[in-house]
């Protein structure tokens, strides 16, 4: 999964530019890849709950951090 | 159940859970009777399971590892200065589910957060209100979790202040640390709601919604240090819970670093932006 929506990722201007960014930031050596997902995002990354189907109106931010593959796979996915 | 909780999650204590109807929750779990009644018999899913104190027990995380029910668990540690080193047994059970670790803040908590994420599991900190002992901790967690080599896999609360500091909207920490009564409902085993870290306090004349609200625009009323902090949007008061005169100078430390690492990850991505242009403008000459 986190190789699919990597590249769904890189397809897009939007995504390379994303991955560009990450890979600048690993490169310096100087922030974990757990910091540099959160920055580099602009999302949290909640890695909880992963199929949380909540009503309308409720926890917006863990719902659609979570539902977002992208988000998960970028940071997760590509070093490990 | 309280008609105004019907938007938010509940977390329910197992007995209580398995009464439920088809509203989403979060199932406490403190027995491995209850666990491997929710993992085998459950005819509902839960969100995921929330287990509590049961991390020495080998038996629960072999159950976990070979139930055919994928439910998440997040594992609450209750001593984490003793019992990190029994993080090993989560790792077979991370082959078939999502597993998170909660880790109080209390001394010896680093121990279990630096393990917990060289097994590339999620942390959550719960910080509470912290003693300088502990803010010490949490300030080497920070600077672990920031630049840790190895460290792949989000330590919140850190991780979302970060995404916030640049520029996410990820809610204040009583929505990051899941402590939000608008969107996350504690029930006791009768059925009440319980307010967070609060040992039993119940809502009473203020709606879920309003709990936060109401509290920071008290803290700001009374005259406290909220109303001049420059970390209030992204806390709104959660420090100041359950003691409004807890003193915040040492969380206001760690605001200061995730601000600082924040507006250095700026910089370093501007400092590539502005090579970038330079390389592109003198391929151009």
């Amino acid at each position: 999964m986190n190789d699919e929506t990597s590249n769904e990722a890189i397809d897009s201007d939007e995504g390379r530019e994303l991955v560009g960014r990450r890979l600048f930031l690993q490169s310096m050596g100087k922030w974990s890849g757990a910091a540099i997902a959160a920055a580099v995002l602009g999302s949290a990354w909640i890695a909880f709950p992963p199929e949380a189907k909540l009503a309308p109106g409720s926890i917006d931010v863990a719902v659609t951090a979570a539902a977002d593959g992208s988000t998960e796979s970028v940071g997760a996915g590509e070093d490990g | 159940m309280p008609q105004e909780a019907y938007q938010s999650l509940r977390f329910l204590p197992t007995p209580v859970a398995e009464r439920e109807d088809e509203r989403p929750f979060v199932a406490v779990v403190r027995s491995q009777k209850e666990l491997c009644r929710l993992l085998l018999e459950s005819p509902r899913g839960p969100e995921w399971l929330q287990v509590e104190g049961l991390l020495g027990d080998p038996d629960v995380w072999a159950l976990a590892a070979h139930s055919a029910s994928q439910v998440p668990l997040d594992v609450v540690l209750s001593h984490p200065a003793t019992e990190f080193s029994d993080l090993y047994r989560l790792v077979d059970v991370c082959a078939v589910r999502e597993v998170r670790v909660s880790v109080p803040a209390v001394p010896g908590f680093l121990k279990a957060v630096k393990l917990a994420a060289s097994l590339r599991l999620p942390v959550r900190v719960l910080p509470g209100q912290p003693t300088s002992e502990v803010l010490a901790e949490l300030t080497e967690a920070l600077g672990f979790y920031l630049h840790g080599a190895m460290v792949e896999t989000p330590v919140e609360f850190f991780h979302s202040l970060l995404a916030a500091a640049c520029g996410a909207d990820t809610g204040s920490l009583w929505m990051i640390l899941e402590e939000d009564p608008a969107a996350f409902l504690h029930y006791d085993a009768e059925g009440h709601v319980e307010l967070p870290r609060s040992l039993g306090f119940r809502l009473a004349e203020i709606s879920p919604e309003a709990f936060v609200a109401h509290h920071f625009h008290n803290l700001v009323e009374q005259g406290a240090e909220c109303a001049t902090c420059p970390w209030q949007q992204a806390c709104r008061g959660y420090f100041k819970w359950p003691d409004p005169a807890y003193s915040c100078a040492g969380v206001k430390q760690l605001f200061s670093i995730i601000d600082a690492a924040a507006g250095e990850i700026e910089h370093d991505l501007a400092s590539r932006e502005g090579q970038s242009n330079l390389t592109a403008s003198e391929e151009e000459n």
